[in-house]
């Protein structure tokens, strides 16, 4: 698989913007014109190509031109402006604003054939690009998805020319003609507390794991996303063909935190973090009609998740980090849902999907778009034919497609959200919801945006009020049972650090505090007292005392034992040399035992103001020190002892008459073995810090006095009588002898035979009988010939 | 369930370095790992664990033990599968910050 395609996010897109005024030069003269119509109205006509960009240029400068702009444009480009001025950035993705531009103004049918070219659904913006309002972000000038190279170069966003923002107002544009529904039947809403549960879990998880690792090929990184996953509790989406998304889901809440900026992706360093740009805490903290906004814009542009992946449909997740059709499809259908007639109304699911189809259907497709065939001389009946099968091909491949993703999205992500409400009609024989309505949150994320601003005002009042208020109660058993409507997103996220969550409904949430999560909430910066006093606060009764009791054990016994990792410590001589120092106040410290000062300085901070001996650093290996003899004495090399050999020579060996010699005894090994080392540990220590070999003969004597039976082995010191003979030959043929054989012991060289001890008498005299010349005096090899010298 | 003999674990020593010795300068340790406890008894209960003591392997002083680099990973586990629950300070990172 090759690696990920990144694109810029838009925060990083809105810093680079394209400067617009350089790119007029490679601009034909025809589209400059047409360009600056925009500005001065019919006289560009008038203009030269030099002239024309002579008045783009001073037009984008000057603010009272840009003031007179609003004459000029079109009601398609009046609301392109719109939309990115609800967006509050200069930038926009290309497929969301497509979409909703095609939503907003479906593409009229050809006037003398009736039917609706096969014009691509960026027909709106490319017409806003080439009036030159609107610039690739890619620095390129064709239009979108004109040709087959843009198509593999495809541009992400788009960018206004100048700040338009000034000129163009909010206005509500027409609402959708949809047909309200008067009865319903088991309506179901989702709590924004619930919702705000499971975001204020997902930051507190996220904030315990640091940071998400990614593969080179910027994937997620399957062990963080176990970390994750056992830190939410919440089970990893599983592989789907085409079945909807489960909610909640690890993937679907990274992909909307990083979509609302409040996590970052750094593919270079391979991690996603928490943006120090968003502080999520405060985010959460805000009114939920405020919040839905953020999350809403978040879930429009979210990637690498989708609602369901209809037949017909493609998605490759790990292909592209861009956002795709589902962006664009996600972008129409929040518009729609600002357009309905009456914001407090219940509609059909089904009748909405219907009117998307209308207006952008033609134009947009999830996957293959149906077209229309006919052939250049083809008779009124075959065009005829034609158009029916193509119309028959559009409504079934939208029924299949862009339907079932509609149903999809309304169950799941917009109902998770918080911001529709479901419902089903009476006398429906299906379980399934077919009915939605915006909530409230809904109303103040997608509707009310068009007609009010987007702050509230002091009269508004938040769904969760934030602040301290009792919302818990904590029980003898260390349960802790938290009101979800009453909790505040600091109080929910406070018990998320300090408990553990054992289960959670809509109304409700109980954790468990434990020893484990009391620790770890310590670890994580919560103080001691901050937390009693947090807990009691909260707790509409008083702390058990039994808890109260326990939580402050739990406290103090952390206090009682510390690991210091990375410690920097200086050795003296002795206690006087030290408090000298300390005196003088050249260092400052913690004096630990007679001679040792603890010492937060960097190193280059205690050399400058004091004279060292040296430096001696525990991360790497430790130094080879000691010579280690045959005979088992260990010799520590002086000016070369640091403070943990001692220790390790302690275990196993003995102290000698001084400090720097020791002695690796039989009695030492056992001693040792009896504390449960083994005589590889003995002897991997010792490899480690001698500066030699460590000698083969003491290796094995430690293996024997630490019981081991296999190595050294056994040995043997005997007599045996030896057979020598003259030759090589000679030996063999003794040995080959079958009546001879059973006198021998083993060969032990190419002249030497071992024989056994009580058959000399035997074997001598019966090789004397065969000839064989037997001596008593050992044969040794014959001297060389001495050298010849001239 | 089978009866056998329990598992041995390595158990420590940690002595205690001498209270003065020969030294031309001060000399620096950097990037030691210590772990310091508020009472004499709880480093003696340490030293005693089957699990945490072989990882001290000398003591500075009655109630700090130094633990080698590479028992240093999972110094802070076995205190925690001990019951213990040990305030983790590391340096570097406070240097970093």
């Amino acid at each position: 698989m090759s690696r990920l395609t990144v694109y810029p996010t838009l925060d990083e897109y809105e810093r680079q913007l394209p400067d617009f005024a350089d790119r007029l030069a490679i601009i034909s003269s025809d589209k400059l014109k047409k360009m600056a119509r925009v500005w001065v109205g019919k006289d560009a006509y008038k203009l030269n190509k030099e002239s024309a960009i002579q008045t783009l240029k001073r037009s984008l400068r000057d603010p009272k031109a840009i003031r007179q702009l609003a004459e000029n444009l079109t009601a398609v480009e009046r609301d392109g402006l719109m939309l990115m001025k609800l967006r509050g950035r200069r930038v926009a993705y290309i497929e969301e604003l497509a979409a909703e531009l095609v939503m907003l103004h479906p593409i009229p049918p050809h006037p003398k054939t009736g039917y609706r070219a096969p014009v691509s659904h960026y027909e709106r913006l490319n017409e806003m690009l080439e009036r030159g309002l609107l610039i690739r972000c890619d620095r390129r000038n064709e239009g979108i998805g004109n040709s087959y190279y843009s198509y593999y170069n495809s541009c992400e966003a788009v960018a206004m020319v100048a700040d338009f923002f000034q000129i163009i107002k909010i206005t509500p544009p027409s609402a959708l003609r949809l047909s309200t529904i008067t009865e319903t039947v088991a309506a179901v809403s989702r709590r924004p507390s619930e919702l705000l549960l499971e975001l204020t879990s997902f930051a507190q998880a996220f904030d315990r794991l640091g940071s998400l690792s990614l593969t080179a090929k910027g994937l997620y990184a399957n062990p963080s996303i176990a970390k994750l996953n056992k830190l939410l509790g919440w089970s990893r989406a599983e592989e789907r063909d085409h079945q909807p998304a489960k909610l909640p889901s690890l993937e679907f809440y990274l992909q909307l935190f990083l979509a609302a900026n409040l996590l970052k992706a750094n593919y270079s360093s391979r991690a996603i973090t928490a943006n120090p740009e968003h502080d999520i805490s405060s985010v959460l903290e805000e009114p939920f009609p405020i919040q839905a906004r953020l999350w809403a814009q978040a879930y429009r542009s979210l990637n690498r998740w989708v609602e369901c992946i209809p037949h017909g449909a493609s998605f490759y997740p790990n292909e592209s980090l861009g956002r795709t059709k589902f962006n664009g499809i996600r972008a129409a259908l929040l518009l729609s849902l600002g357009l309905l007639p009456d914001p407090a109304a219940w509609y059909r699911i089904a009748d909405l999907s219907e009117l998307m189809r209308d207006r952008i259907g033609r134009h947009f497709a999830l996957g293959y778009k149906a077209s229309y065939h006919a052939s250049w001389n083809a008779t009124p009946e075959k065009q005829a034919e034609a158009l029916v099968k193509y119309e028959t091909e559009f409504l079934a491949n939208w029924q299949q497609r862009e339907h079932v993703w509609i149903e999809q999205a309304f169950r799941g992500p917009l109902f998770h959200l918080c911001l529709v409400e479901l419902a089903q009609e009476p006398k429906s024989k299906s379980q399934t919801p077919t009915l939605f309505r915006l909530s409230e949150a809904g109303r103040a994320a997608l509707y009310d945006i068009f007609r009010q601003p987007a702050k509230p005002d002091g009269n508004a009042t938040p769904t969760i009020q934030s602040g301290r208020q009792t919302c818990w109660i904590v029980q003898p058993n260390f349960e802790v049972i938290v009101y979800l409507d009453q909790a505040s997103p600091r109080q929910l996220g406070f018990m998320e650090r300090i408990g553990t969550r054992q289960k959670s409904d809509a109304t409700i949430a109980v954790y468990r505090l434990t020893r484990e999560s009391i620790y770890f909430a310590l670890e994580n910066g919560i103080a001691g007292e901050q937390l009693l006093q947090t807990l009691e606060s909260g707790s509409q009764h008083s702390l058990p005392p039994g808890v109260e009791r326990t939580l402050s054990d739990w406290t103090a016994r952390r206090d009682r034992l510390t690991v210091r990792f990375n410690a920097r410590v200086i050795e003296f001589s002795n206690f006087a040399e030290r408090d000298a120092i300390i005196k003088k106040n050249k260092i400052k410290g913690i004096a630990i035992g007679e001679r040792f000062l603890l010492v937060e300085e960097k190193e280059q901070a205690i050399t400058r103001s004091l004279h060292l001996g040296g430096t001696i650093n525990y991360q790497s290996q430790p130094r080879g020190s000691l010579v280690v003899n045959d005979d088992g004495t260990v010799l520590i090399m002086p000016g070369l002892q640091d403070l943990l050999v001692i220790g390790e020579l302690s275990a196993f060996a003995e102290p000698g008459s001084d400090i720097a010699i020791w002695r690796i005894t039989r009695k030492s090994v056992q001693a040792a073995r009896d504390r449960g080392w083994t005589a590889e540990d003995i002897i991997n220590r010792l490899n480690r810090r001698t500066t030699t070999l460590l000698p083969s003969f003491l290796k094995f004597a430690i293996k024997a006095w630490w019981g081991n039976k296999t190595a050294p082995g056994p040995t043997s010191i005997a007599t045996p009588p030896l057979l020598q003979t003259s030759t090589a030959e000679v030996a063999d043929a003794i040995i080959e002898c079958s009546f001879v054989n059973p006198y021998l012991l083993a060969r032990i060289g190419t002249c030497a035979i071992l024989i056994k001890p009580d058959s000399v008498k035997a074997l001598g005299k019966l090789l004397d009988e065969y000839g064989f010349a037997v001596g008593k005096e050992v044969l040794l090899p014959a001297a060389p010939p001495p050298e010849k010298t001239k | 369930m089978k009866k056998g003999k329990p598992a041995t674990a390595v158990t420590a020593s940690a002595p205690l370095l001498p209270a003065e010795i020969e030294l031309t300068a001060p000399m620096l340790h950097a990037n030691l790992t210590l772990v310091e406890t508020a009472d004499a008894d709880l480093m003696e209960e340490l030293l005693a664990d089957l699990r945490v003591g072989p990882l001290l392997v000398a003591r500075l002083s009655e109630c700090v033990a130094v633990v080698p680099a590479d028992k240093s990973p999972e110094l802070h586990r076995w205190l925690l599968k001990a019951g213990h629950t040990p305030r983790v300070l590391d340096e570097k990172q406070r240097n970093d910050q």
